[in-house]
């Protein structure tokens, strides 16, 4: 039986800087070059990336100055198309939206959620239609959709009218870091004049507004806390519109900050000593922000919408994004339990025990899991049959 | 029984969960649903409105992780590319569909401009909610063969206003009481006056100052109300048909239409310069000869306390359209006493007869070019008002004796109120509620709560 080979699409490492896809992505290739290093290939555009400069892409993450080494043709070797006419069964890995349609034995394309068909007013008209587009475009090229949620699974299925059987889910997972550094500062969570951190790029769906709302209501919150919020601008209306007048008001002046994007080293370290954090967004497909406060100890609110509810935060964690006076008091309840230094210490333990349960390599297990049925299924149905097998058939047919 | 709702449109959505404004496309499903929340407030129901309920993992989380509540209603006034489901609801559309089919990307080419939402198939789309409600049986038809099902006419309310087919002494009738309306002639002059504007609003007299000088000289009042930027309307038959009507010896008659115009959206002098010359061409192949002082231009909001007068003002309402879905001016304007004026094809034919009214006769043939474009429609056919059928009608209502007149006015009020009164469409309300209830009970198939296991 010949060897399957994997293709990963990284079109998404095109990005400088680094957020959700672009890490799915990363991880995705870490574990095949962890793994199955022998029969993994990695593709951008027409072009096969040579696997050490992808490793130390990730390694060094961000590394998005891997697409200045593929355009420059450094880290290339040789094409696609080469590649492909090899003997042997291909499945096609594509993180994001397919750049090529059915060149592979097997293809799977990830679903992140259908944000741009469902919520098209919070992204740019030209970004909604790319988008929605590409999803009815791959769903009919796709063998597997992997969607990252059950919420994405019942969107993809319910307005995708996907086959049923080709659609599944599998959780994103986190990395926790255990080095003695790590552990060192989580342990001084509460020394640090407290902060809260909102983590996500600057674009509408994250619902800023409700964190603009609440400040507006209480400057007072400002003397006790700042805010960092820590993501890369995006499109709507950016932090400086959304908080300008806030930033004027003498309580709250230098007590918000705009990191823009950060490299995953800062953002966990901000983490590790924030207060808390919150995440006010209307809808997620997943929630990677929320995941990675969680894997550090970071206690978070979170709205109670779309795939967020399966992060599996506590009940009471959650608000509606809608509600002002829901955001209020949960608001409250998180505040008077980071107040409490044994409180503070038992959530941070149950949040980072919480995101303990979502790993990169139960995701990617499940994914394989999923290939490995459809692979086997397409070899029963290549292989010739056997003069021993049509007559058994017919046999039982009788 | 927990009852949602949602309305705004995306559009609405985006300009900052405002209000649905008047001139946005599918603005009609916000009067659809005000009527309904009327409706609801008399039954005691007080839903709960939805601004995005696809934001939802299932029903529960609306109300607060309760996994106790019943499985709720989630009624949708939207357009079929805007459904969203609120997930583990039973979830109920109230459409709009004037036309003979439905686009679906069976029949769409590959490369139509349709081919950016899935949700533009409407067929699919329609496969989405639980139950579809919809305004008359021509929809109901075209939707049940379509293979849509569960499909029921349960239209939107219209009240009836006492004595409001009463003679010229109706205190409701506008005089002083009726604020200054800008209108503008359909001249040449003052179109192409129009055309050189870049204003958002042009002068022009008062209608109620108009309408007395007309009645003072024994004219008549024809009204109409529509939106000039949907083609269905036919205002091309409509103002060539009434100017024909006036050259012909009327010329103390008055056209007026009322067009929905909130000069924020839409301008009025684009719809003057650009949309209604373009609609007309529709059907006429040119606006230019269009030249009438007879006939009138209304721009601007009016309550509904204003329109009620403005209907009760008219002696007849005047339609042309070549396809409706209900037609809630219509049926408001005979509600009041107004007499109708209009085909009875598709929802129309539910009400409109010669009994009640002055029926207009059509010719089939196909829908215009921007119908066929804009939903994929090609080989569709429609029935369409033409000019002279107009003209011929416009003559026949006002050679009527004044006491059929009444006989018909009465007829028409008594249709409206036999079919549409809200205690009428309440009964359909609540039977429809009734019976989705016993047929959930017993039903542990669909419990709410949410699936977090990945599959």
């Amino acid at each position: 039986m010949s060897q399957i080979r994997y293709f990963l699409d990284i079109t998404p490492f095109r990005d400088y800087a680094w957020t959700g896809i672009p890490t799915v992505t990363a991880e995705i290739a870490r574990h095949l070059l962890e793994r199955m290093p022998e029969s993994s290939f990695f593709y951008y555009g027409p072009d096969i990336i040579r696997p050490e400069f992808v490793r130390i892409a990730i390694e060094k993450s961000p590394g998005g100055y891997l697409r200045s080494l593929i355009e420059a043709g450094t880290a290339t070797s040789g094409s696609l198309a080469d590649m492909l006419a090899r003997s042997g069964l291909t499945v096609g890995l594509f993180p994001n939206i397919k750049p090529i349609h059915r060149m592979f034995n097997v293809e799977l394309n990830i679903i992140h959620d259908l944000s741009a068909v469902l919520l098209p007013e919070v992204h740019t008209p030209r970004a909604a239609v790319e988008h929605s587009q590409a999803y009815m475009r791959d769903i009919g090229t796709s063998d597997l959709v992997c969607c990252v949620s059950e919420a994405t699974r019942q969107d993809v299925l319910l307005y995708l009218k996907a086959d049923l059987k080709r659609v599944f889910v599998s959780h994103l997972g986190c990395r926790i870091d255990t080095s003695t550094e790590a552990m060192r500062e989580r342990s001084m969570r509460g020394t640090t004049p407290p902060y809260i951190v909102v983590l996500g790029t600057v674009e509408p769906r994250k619902n800023l507004r409700l964190i603009a709302d609440l400040i507006r209501h209480r400057p007072r919150v400002c003397e006790e806390f700042a805010f960092f919020f820590v993501g890369r601008r995006g499109w709507g209306a950016q932090f400086e519109e959304i908080f300008g007048d806030i930033m004027r008001m003498p309580q709250c002046r230098d007590r918000l900050l705009f990191t823009d994007y950060v490299d995953d080293e800062v953002k966990k370290r901000l983490l590790r000593r924030a207060a808390f954090a919150i995440y006010p967004s209307l809808f997620e497909g997943f929630g990677l922000p929320v995941i990675e406060c969680m894997a550090e100890g970071c206690p978070v609110i979170a709205s109670r919408t779309s795939s967020l509810v399966e992060l599996g935060l506590d009940d009471s964690c959650y608000f509606d994004p809608w509600s002002l006076n829901d955001f209020a008091r949960c608001f409250d309840m998180m505040h008077s339990v980071v107040a409490q230094p044994t409180q503070r210490e038992h959530l941070s333990h149950d949040v980072l025990n919480r995101a303990s349960k979502f790993t990169w390599g139960a995701f990617m297990d499940r994914v394989l899991a999923r290939i490995d049925e459809v692979v086997a299924a397409k070899r029963m149905i290549d292989a010739p049959p056997t003069t021993r097998d049509l007559p058994q058939r017919r046999r039982t047919k009788r | 029984m927990t009852l949602y709702y949602s309305v705004r449109t995306r559009q609405a959505l985006k300009e900052a969960f405002e209000q649905v404004p008047l001139g946005l496309p599918h603005y009609s499903y916000g009067i659809v649903c005000s009527k309904f929340l009327r409706l609801f407030a008399d039954l005691g129901i007080e839903p709960t409105e939805l601004l995005m309920p696809e934001m939802y993992p299932s029903s529960a989380y609306v109300n607060r992780h309760n996994a106790t509540m019943p499985r709720p209603i989630h009624l949708m006034f939207k357009s079929f590319e805007e459904f969203r489901l609120l997930k583990g609801a039973y979830n109920l559309a109230h459409v709009a569909w004037e036309y003979r089919k439905l686009p679906t990307f069976d029949r769409l080419p590959k490369f139509h401009a349709k081919w950016v939402h899935p949700l533009n198939d409407y067929i699919h789309a329609l496969s989405l909610p639980d139950e579809i409600w919809v305004g008359c049986a021509f929809t109901k038809e075209t939707l049940i063969r379509a293979g849509v099902s569960n499909v029921h006419v349960i239209p939107a309310p219209i009240a009836v206003a006492q004595r409001s087919y009463q003679a010229d002494d109706d205190p409701e009738r506008p005089g002083n009481a009726m604020g200054p309306l800008q209108i503008f002639e359909c001249t040449r002059s003052a179109m192409a006056w129009a055309r050189s504007q870049e204003l958002n609003s042009l002068p022009g007299e008062s209608l109620f100052w108009r309408m007395d000088d007309c009645k003072s000289r024994s004219g008549k009042i024809f009204l109409s109300v529509f939106n000039p930027h949907d083609p269905r309307k036919n205002p091309g038959a409509m103002l060539a048909g009434f100017q024909r009507y006036v050259r012909e010896g009327r010329q103390n008659d008055l056209l007026v239409i009322k067009i929905l115009v909130d000069d924020n959206y839409n301008k009025f002098s684009d719809v003057l310069r650009v949309i209604l010359p373009r609609r007309c061409a529709e059907s006429l192949n040119s606006f230019d000869f269009i030249d009438c002082k007879n006939i009138v231009l209304v721009c601007g909001l009016m309550t509904d306390q204003e329109m009620g007068r403005l209907y009760s003002a008219a002696d007849f309402y005047l339609c042309t359209s070549n396809a409706e879905g209900q037609n809630l001016p219509l049926l408001e304007a005979m509600a009041r006493g107004a007499l109708p004026i209009s085909p009875a094809t598709t929802a129309m034919a539910d009400y409109i007869c010669d009994d009640n009214a002055i029926v207009l006769p059509t010719t089939e043939g196909a829908v215009y070019d921007s119908v066929a474009t804009a939903y994929g429609l090609q080989e569709t056919v429609w029935d369409e008002v033409l000019t002279g059928e107009v003209a011929a009608g416009l003559e026949r209502a006002r050679s009527l004796h004044r006491d059929t007149i009444e006989v018909k006015r009465g007829a028409a009020v008594k249709s409206v109120r036999d079919r549409y009164a809200p205690e009428i469409v309440s009964n359909l309300v609540q039977q429809r509620l009734g019976a989705i209830e016993l047929s959930r009970q017993g039903d542990t198939s669909k419990p709410v709560r949410m699936i977090t296991s990945a599959r």
